[in-house]
């Protein structure tokens, strides 16, 4: 404490010291600066007058005629009529201090030599003198201005009235050749101390040719000061401390005509520092005495603190009941501040849970969107091919051509179901080992040119372009995979290829494996994309396509290749076009024969079927599927219709629709088992999935199918439930 | 009878100058002038209301004269006083040669002041301001030697009057020729002046009926 504190005042002294000092010193300049000012405002006012008056005078006709003449009786006479008013014969006399008189005038003639003014009175009549004084002068007249200001010493000595302001001015004649100089000198008074300020302690002096003129100071001091300012000088200094004899003292110098081409006179400033010394003695001892101050009170701080924080030591000794009561209210408090903490822990549990469902909706509304774009891919070829077929009605002559169509429709209906059936991932957990198949990657890219046909051929045509798509199989890689994703990844790429080709181009699509990974190469000769697009493309809604984008089906075919631990490269280059590069890992084992039920199931069994749909083309569809195999096929409308019929009729098998009017799929199902224990019902659904996942299976059902159905799903159920009866 | 008497008037007065019956030689020549100097404009003590030409008002002119070896005691010049007027805030004549004890009148052409005066030792006179109406004194230069005459309020007029001893003299042409006729024959000292410091001189002699030609150079 005691060291802080002694450090504090010992800082703060050595601080407000320097600060006091630099202050000082600053005040100490600017006042310097100011009287400079002032002096040269003064000098210029009085010498204004004069030089002017010398300027005219220099021109006088009658100056020129007489220093041309070398009448020098005329000039001189001439010159005290012209200076009267600026010239006073004598420096005695009842002179106003305002009215500047020159205190002497010479001629010089055109070789600078002065003329003697003779029995003139010109003022100074001890020629010898100012002959020293001036001859360094007159002999660089022909250097000079027209007009000059200097000063100059008359006579040997150190005190400011041995100075005189001089003015010289050159005088031609009509032609402009040099007849001569006029040089005209004042005294410098107010540079002399008046009576009144003798109590002023500043001192200010003139320093020129290595002399110092200054008032009241003794030898060694200006000794000193003659010295010190010469080094100061060389070195470039503004003001030097001195110590004189008088105390220290700041000096502050400064050029008062830096332009002359005579000598350079300096204004000397000595400000003595006793009053600023005091001053700082004084602080000093304040601050020595703040920081006493401040250490007394650090003592009684501390040991009032030092008392205080024994007390409640004390107090726990002796353990008093006061203190027993304070704990309850403590531990109360603390209770209470739990409560609040457990709430506030529920209502953030409460928030984040809002947040997941909330992030669980977007992510709802982005799959939906993905979903509904996904669809409409599948639905392109649906409706080309049905399109193209019913157009012309020339091609179902040709049976194959026929055939490859339909063939078509059916994959990509087939698709269309999958893509629906793909909203499963929002009610099942995601699965970390998927499970798929084993497919032909080769044959899924060739399925999906075959599907995306009618965008890339007949939609160019119809633009006029020509778009051509090549495939090249360099080995048929076998992967684990979902068929109808891999087309879906295939569908995009090929769409988005056409997309890009707005001119025509060709597509080529390359299998091959490389260090033990199937790889799919889709090229395009499009616009390519900048490296901006290229890093953005795979963001979901990031589209290029303005409008007619959702910018999801990259995004999709990025988490379709990831689902199938897959990795996905894009290399683009502008105006050249776009490289999609897919690597999936090769699957281990060949596939197990996926052999098709078509040959088993020749249906052995010609059954009766009773369809129950609301939905007149399900039960058309299922109607031809079921007839197709031979079966005897009843339709019902409804429930109702269904129940009589059963009544009426004996049937094999039973296939209900989930959803119908009035009376629902299951209840339907429950009065038919009701009529017949044993006869299997088949239930269609578009909630197939929901009822799956939720498991929910009605009872009076034996198998429950997803809408669409196919044929082959059909048969294989049939075949089961008949085959476990 | 009256046609007698008009022809014996026309005979007189064609003697008259016969009378002395030798002056009958004349001289002439060329001086080689220097370049004309081209004045530096300065600042006017006194603004005037006269325009000041720019232009150098001293094309330099010659005064040729000559200096007999045996003084003359011919007084008879300066009868009448001469003239060098102000004009345009110029001397009229700017060189006026006269010989000595001859009068000159200043008269003051312009509208405005004029002070003519002189510091040189041949001739101080100091004329003071004057008008145009008002005459200032004739001056009468007695000393032979070269005046320079100033105007205190115009500071760049200037006139030289040349004072000389002798009858015979001639101002040049701008191109320095000069012609003197009805000159005594004799010795004589030919001069041309210039200015103070280029002064140049030949003797010479002139003999009675003839033309002397005499070019003077540059130093």
């Amino acid at each position: 404490m005691m060291l802080v504190v002694a450090a504090v005042t010992g800082i703060t002294l050595y601080l407000a010291e320097k600060n006091l000092r630099a202050t000082h010193q600053e005040a100490l300049d600017a006042q310097f600066q100011n009287q400079v000012r002032s002096f040269l405002a003064v000098q210029k006012a009085r010498s204004g007058a004069i030089a002017e008056k010398c300027r005219e005078l220099s021109h006088s006709v009658r100056l020129r005629a007489a220093l041309e003449e070398k009448d020098f009786d005329d000039l001189y006479r001439n010159a005290i009529t012209e200076l009267q008013g600026v010239f006073a014969a004598s420096d005695e006399g009842d002179l106003d201090p305002d009215v500047v008189r020159a205190s002497f005038f010479r001629f010089f003639d055109a070789t600078g030599a002065i003329i003697p003014p003779g029995k003139h009175p010109a003022g100074l009549p001890d020629q010898e003198k100012l002959d020293d004084a001036l001859a360094p002068m007159a002999k660089g007249l022909r250097d000079l201005n027209e007009q000059n200001l200097a000063f100059v010493a008359l006579g040997r000595g150190n005190l400011p009235r041995l100075l005189r302001e001089v003015v010289l001015t050159k005088i031609r004649d009509w032609k402009g050749r040099n007849l001569g100089a006029l040089v005209l000198g004042f005294p410098i008074s107010h540079l002399e101390k008046d009576e009144g300020d003798l109590d002023t302690s500043i001192n200010i002096g003139i320093w020129l040719d290595r002399q110092l003129y200054i008032d009241g100071l003794n030898a060694p001091d200006r000794h000193q000061i003659v010295e010190r300012v010469g080094s100061a000088m060389a070195q470039g200094a503004g003001h030097v401390e001195v110590d004189l004899q008088g105390g220290p003292h700041l000096l502050f110098y400064k050029a008062l005509d830096p332009d002359t081409r005579l000598q350079t006179a300096y204004q000397v400033c000595l400000y003595p520092l006793a009053a600023s010394i005091r001053e700082e003695q004084a602080l000093r001892w304040k601050i020595i005495a703040f920081g006493l101050l401040v250490m007394f009170c650090g003592f009684a701080a501390s040991s009032f603190l030092a008392r205080g924080l024994s007390k409640p030591v004390d107090r726990i000794v002796a353990g008093s009941v006061e203190n027993l009561s304070r704990r309850k209210i403590a531990e109360h408090d603390l209770r209470e501040v739990n409560r609040e903490l457990e709430k506030a822990l529920s209502d953030l549990k409460a928030t984040q849970q809002q947040v997941i469902q909330q992030e669980r909706l977007s992510a709802i509304g982005q799959m939906a969107s993905g979903i509904a774009h996904d669809f409409n891919n599948t639905l392109t070829p649906i409706l080309g091919f049905a399109e193209v077929m019913l157009k012309n009605p020339a091609m179902l002559d040709d049976r194959q051509e026929t055939l490859r169509c339909l063939e078509m429709l059916r994959t990509s209906a087939q698709d269309a179901s999958n893509v629906v059936s793909r909203l499963r991932e929002f009610y099942r957990p995601a699965e970390t080992d998927e499970e798929f198949p084993i497919v032909d990657l080769a044959k899924i890219v060739q399925q999906a040119v075959s599907l995306t046909e009618p965008k890339w051929r007949y939609q160019a045509q119809a633009t006029g372009h020509t778009i051509r798509v090549t495939t090249a199989f360099n080995a048929t890689p076998m992967i684990a995979g979902e068929e109808s994703a891999l087309r879906e990844v295939l569908t995009n790429l090929l769409f988005n290829a056409v997309d890009a080709m707005p001119e025509g181009g060709s597509i080529s699509l390359e299998t091959s494996i490389e260090e033990n990974k199937a790889v799919l190469r889709v090229s395009d000769t499009g616009t390519g994309m900048s490296e901006s697009v290229r890093q953005r493309c795979l963001e979901p809604f990031f589209s290029t396509k303005g409008e007619r984008g959702t910018g999801l089906g990259l995004s999709m075919v990025h988490g379709i290749v990831e689902r199938h631990r897959g990795q996905l490269e894009i290399q683009s280059t502008i105006g050249k076009g776009t490289t999609f590069i897919i690597r999936i890992p090769v699957a281990e084992s060949a596939p197990a024969a996926a052999v098709s039920l078509e040959a088993t199931l020749a249906s052995k069994s010609k059954l009766k079927v009773l369809i129950v749909d609301d939905e007149p083309r399900v039960r058309e569809v299922l109607s031809i599927y079921l007839r197709c195999d031979g079966h005897a096929v009843a339709t019902a409308a409804s429930g109702r219709e269904a129940l009589e019929k059963f009544r009426l009729q004996q049937f094999d098998l039973v296939i209900l629709d989930r959803a119908m009017p009035e009376m629902n799929g299951e209840q339907t199902a429950r009065f038919i088992k009701q009529l017949n224990q044993n006869i299997p019902v088949i239930m269609l659904t578009g909630f197939g999935a929901l009822i799956e996942v939720t498991g929910a299976q009605p009872q009076a059902v034996d198998v429950v199918l997803s809408k669409p159905v196919t044929l082959d799903a059909l048969r294989r159920t049939i075949d089961k439930l008949l085959h476990a009866a | 009878m009256e046609r007698g008497l008009l022809l014996t008037i026309i005979i007189a007065a064609l003697a008259a100058p016969a009378d002395c019956a030798r002056a009958d030689a004349s001289i002439e020549g060329v001086v080689a002038l220097p370049k004309p100097t081209m004045a530096r404009p300065l600042n006017q003590r006194y603004r005037t209301d006269v325009e000041v030409p720019e232009a150098p008002t001293d094309p330099p002119i010659a005064v040729v004269y000559l200096l007999s070896e045996s003084p003359t005691k011919d007084n008879s010049a300066a009868k009448s006083p001469v003239k060098m007027s102000q004009k345009n805030a110029m001397f009229d004549p700017e060189l006026l040669p006269i010989q000595v004890g001859t009068a000159v009148d200043f008269p003051n052409l312009d509208d405005t002041y004029h002070n003519v005066f002189s510091y040189s030792k041949t001739k101080r006179f100091d004329l003071g301001r004057y008008r145009k109406e008002e005459k200032p004194a004739t001056v009468v230069f007695d000393k032979p030697g070269v005046v320079t005459v100033h105007c205190e309020i115009h500071d760049r007029m200037r006139g030289t009057i040349l004072v000389l001893e002798t009858p015979y003299f001639q101002k040049s042409d701008a191109s320095g020729r000069y012609r003197i006729d009805h000159l005594p024959p004799g010795r004589y000292t030919l001069r041309a002046w210039i200015s103070d410091n280029d002064v140049r001189e030949k003797q010479i002699e002139l003999k009675n009926g003839t033309s002397l030609h005499v070019d003077l150079p540059a130093r």
